[in-house]
């Protein structure tokens, strides 16, 4: 297991400077001078004169050739810089470390949700299939799976907060705020997990150990949980991380909508301003968040299935 | 289920966090109309209105305190984001009420030098001169009154009795200090002003002098990146220090600024207007607009600033709220005209692209009745109204004449107008960060086909304007700046050299000389009458050479909750709030 982690930390760079230096080059072709989109926001109605704009290329470093540039950014990151906010002037760093805890809470928190639901639904659906039950999990699923989260977040503000008045509709700091945000942000992954782990025990409880187990004479419900589940939830687990970065990506509207401070809604708000440094600085660190969450996913699935540690002593 | 969700959720979820909000406090009783309450109430302090006449523009008609504000287009969205806060603040007060505002964004730092928006459309800052919420004219705020001594000096009066957020006094001494250190700051606040020296007379009164004439300065000295700073007080306390310096004057004292977050404020009870009603108000940005006008009706907030027409109309619908908005639209929405592109170039071409786009009809798409006007002119009525100025209408068949004049004409049968075997084909450019914008090219699109010009529609970024990539490019932005018609149309259409208006914002490149001339002679007018004469024979030569098409003038309409008191819109997008607004319990 040593080993495999070490295998796998080691190619965590090379995908990292592939990831940071397609970024950089997608940005560089994207339209607008960033030297004119920085003077703008200093002089608001003003258009700046072509030599405070080739003044503010130099200061910014964008006269020397992109490659130069590159390297220069990543000499800094490697350093903890990742450059300052056009918009903001703030570094980079500080900027994307105060966003990360309400995303992390937010997400956690859609992700748990997400799992505490689906297990349960997807058990319940595969073990009546055909009933009523089934039909309604199923049914939910294809919605929860279907329908687009900015559609599902409105839907439920609407019905919340502004038919219903229980909870808030947007902001950041208590309890309450998180509700409808975590729902919206949830209910995507809920339905993936829970048609996954339908079809998963669905499989399961076909296999030959299962029907020794009920030959024993075991309970249906020591047959599901005892010897079914841990089998049936290993995909959910390798998809977990996949899902994490889903969640990461969806909480870029959520975010938006619900007027939560969190990483999303920064992306959104750089990227509105074409402000390069903060979209640079936030792909990269999404980057290693999804790398470091699928290496995770990856340790856990070999702690819970022993086949995938013995497949390289040929057992 | 999606009950059943809520509960699971919010069981752990508050137990986690160890604390509950409790739903929205339920509607108050249906509340008399705001528009009484909105009546100004006396200010306590004389003002005086410094109109700009002739040779002695000053004025002293006691008026009212300066009103509460709204407006819609603003110019870009200025910079900056800091952390900051207060520690000094003073104390919520518990026996007035908080109010809550959702704003589009909170990008620009306190710091007016740094752009000075948010300061201003807060309640924070305040300048010598605001803009009149009816034409627009600066009326004094800071001052008292302002005098043209000769056409490169001002004797301006100042207020007394007016203290920094510090409790420093604002004097001569103070307010020469803070546009001194505005000119240092601020490069193109110095190139706007122009300012040769500025002497202390006495205590209350400072002398300007410009490099050159400078008839509308009292309006450019109402910019929110000229509000009057303790200059001390700021230099002081530094960079990104600027909330703890208590620099401003407002009266609201910010107290916590998260920039494109939130930003907190305590009402100032030493404010020369005297002292809010409100405890303070609460600031959350909230860019997205559907979110905005939920979370207002959700009672999350009290005020919702710039609501979509299609909002206003579901606010309107609620017992518990009504939209507002002050009636003029200060932003026009317009398309620019590309003098350096072929296709335009022609006179006869650019009429018939006039002619042949119903700027009426996407008037109406883009800014439904009650929330905007058709802009046939640049400039809204409020700040110069010319009866005898009219542009083109929407007339298709005399576009096709024209086109055939100007040897365009369907060789091939396509539908599509051709000339030596090339099809007349333009690109209709915009940015789509104004919804406006994008819907307006589309339409267009559709008008140019039935006349036989092929367009395409290009939606990118809004510095695209200054590349050689369109012919016709969809703009949003304030044209009541400094509160005078000819800055905004030498701004638009003007010659960066001319006297009146920078021209800076000349994207179409449009050069003419009769237009150069007639704006040049308003150089030395201060009567406000006479450049509205002049004005008009500006606007004239726009409409008639087509130098752009302006197609609405959108207004900044406000979503308030009835509880909210004495709120009165400004049409201006610089000042929303004011010590007057309340709300009530």
């Amino acid at each position: 297991m040593g080993a495999y982690v070490v295998r796998r930390l080691a190619t965590l760079p090379l995908l990292l400077l592939g990831i940071s230096a397609v970024s950089f080059a997608l940005l560089s072709v994207a339209p607008g001078d960033p030297a004119e989109i920085v003077l703008h926001q200093r002089n608001p109605g003003q258009m700046p004169s072509p030599a405070a704009v080739t003044a503010m290329r130099a200061e910014l470093g964008l006269d020397a050739p992109l490659p130069a540039q590159y390297v220069r950014w990543m000499s800094r990151a490697l350093a903890g810089d990742m450059g300052r906010s056009y918009v903001t002037e703030q570094p980079v760093a500080a900027q994307l470390a105060r966003r990360t805890v309400p995303t992390v809470v937010l997400t956690a928190a859609a992700l748990g949700l997400a799992l505490l639901l689906a297990v349960p639904m997807g058990i319940l659906s595969a073990r009546r299939r055909g009933g009523a039950g089934d039909a309604l999990v199923r049914l939910a699923a294809l919605v929860g799976s279907a329908a687009p989260s900015y559609a599902l977040a409105f839907g439920l503000i609407i019905l919340f907060a502004v038919k219903l008045s229980w909870l808030p509709a947007v902001g950041y700091g208590s309890a309450a705020q998180m509700v409808l945000p975590a729902i919206a942000l949830s209910l995507a992954p809920m339905a993936q997990l829970t048609r996954l782990i339908r079809a998963s025990v669905l499989d399961v409880l076909g296999q030959d150990y299962i029907r020794t187990a009920r030959a024993k004479g075991l309970s249906e419900q020591m047959v599901v949980m005892k010897h079914a589940l841990r089998n049936a939830l290993l995909p959910a687990i390798g998809a977990t991380g996949v899902i994490l970065a889903h969640l990461l990506g969806g909480a870029v509207i959520i975010e938006t909508i619900f007027t939560w401070p969190g990483l999303g809604q920064l992306i959104v708000g750089a990227a509105l301003t074409r402000d390069y440094p903060v979209v640079q600085g936030f792909v990269t660190y999404l980057a290693v968040i999804v790398l470091l969450a699928n290496l995770a996913t990856d340790i856990a699935l070999r702690v819970a299935d022993p086949r995938l540690r013995y497949e390289r002593v040929g057992v | 289920m999606a009950i059943t969700l809520v509960a699971a959720l919010a069981l752990p979820v508050a137990v986690a966090c160890g604390e509950r909000e409790d739903s929205p406090p339920a509607a108050a009783t249906p509340a008399p109309a705001t528009a009484a309450a909105a009546a100004p109430t006396a200010a306590p302090t004389p003002a005086a209105v410094a109109t700009s006449a002739p040779a002695t523009a000053a004025a002293t008609t006691p008026t009212a305190a300066p009103p509460a504000a709204a407006a819609t287009a603003s110019p870009a969205p200025s910079p900056t984001a800091r952390t900051s806060e207060q520690p000094a603040a003073p104390a919520a007060d518990a026996a007035r009420p908080t109010l809550k505002a959702g704003v589009i964004w909170l990008d620009s730092p306190l710091d007016p030098v740094q752009g000075g928006w948010v300061a201003s459309q807060s309640g924070m800052s305040e300048n010598l001169f605001r803009l009149s919420p009816t034409n627009f004219s600066p009326v004094p705020w800071l001052a008292m009154e302002a005098t043209d001594v000769d056409p490169l000096t001002w004797r301006i009066k100042l207020r007394s009795g007016v203290k920094f957020h510090n409790g420093a006094v604002m004097d001569a001494e103070a307010v020469k200090a803070s546009l001194e250190r505005t000119i240092r700051l601020s490069e193109a606040s110095a190139e706007a002003l122009g300012l040769d020296s500025i002497a202390v007379n006495d205590e209350q009164t400072i002398t300007v002098t410009t490099m050159e004439p400078r008839p509308t300065l009292p309006g450019l000295l109402a910019g929110p990146a000229v509000a009057i700073t303790d200059a001390a007080a700021a230099d002081a306390a530094g960079e990104g220090n600027f909330l703890q310096a208590g620099a401003l004057t407002g009266p609201y004292i910010p107290t916590e600024y998260i920039q494109k977050e939130r930003l907190s404020s305590v009402a100032n009870d030493d404010y020369w207007g005297g002292a809010p009603p409100l405890a303070g108000i609460e600031h959350l940005a909230i860019p997205d607009i559907n979110s905005r006008e939920l979370a207002l009706q959700a009672g999350d907030i009290d005020v919702a600033v710039n609501i979509s027409p299609e909002g206003a109309q579901t606010i309107d619908a609620h017992p518990e709220l009504a939209s507002r908005t002050a009636g003029i639209g200060t932003a026009a929405v317009i398309w620019w005209v590309n003098f350096k592109r072929p296709a335009l170039s022609d006179p006869l071409v650019r009429q018939a692209v006039s002619l042949a786009i119903d700027r009426e009809s996407i008037a109406g798409l883009i800014a439904p009745a009650g929330s905007g006007s058709f802009a046939e002119l640049l400039l809204p009525d409020a700040l110069a109204s010319c009866p005898g100025v009219s542009a083109p209408g929407y007339e298709p068949a005399q576009a096709r004449d024209l086109l055939a004049q100007a040897g365009y004409v369907d060789t091939d049968n396509d539908g599509f107008v051709d000339k030596d075997g090339e099809p007349l084909e333009i690109v209709i450019g915009g940015y789509p960060e104004r919804f406006q914008l994008p819907i307006m090219a589309e339409a267009a699109q559709a008008m140019l086909a039935d006349v036989g010009i092929k367009a395409k529609v290009l939606i990118t970024e809004w510095s695209v304007v200054k590349e050689p990539a369109w012919d016709l490019f969809g703009w949003y932005n304030n044209v009541v700046e400094a509160g005078d018609p000819i800055q905004n149309i030498g701004k638009f259409v003007g010659v960066s050299a001319d006297a009146s208006g920078s021209g800076a914002n000349n994207y179409g490149h449009f050069h003419s000389a009769e237009l150069e001339g007639i704006i040049s002679s308003a150089a030395e007018v201060a009567d406000t009458q006479q450049r509205q004469e002049i004005a008009c024979r500006a606007l004239d030569v726009v409409a008639s050479e087509t130098a752009l098409l302006p197609v609405a003038h959108a207004y900044l309409i406000y979503g308030v909750n009835e509880r909210v008191t004495d709120f009165e819109p400004h049409p201006a997008n610089l000042y929303f709030f004011d010590h007057r607004i309340g709300l009530r319990s």
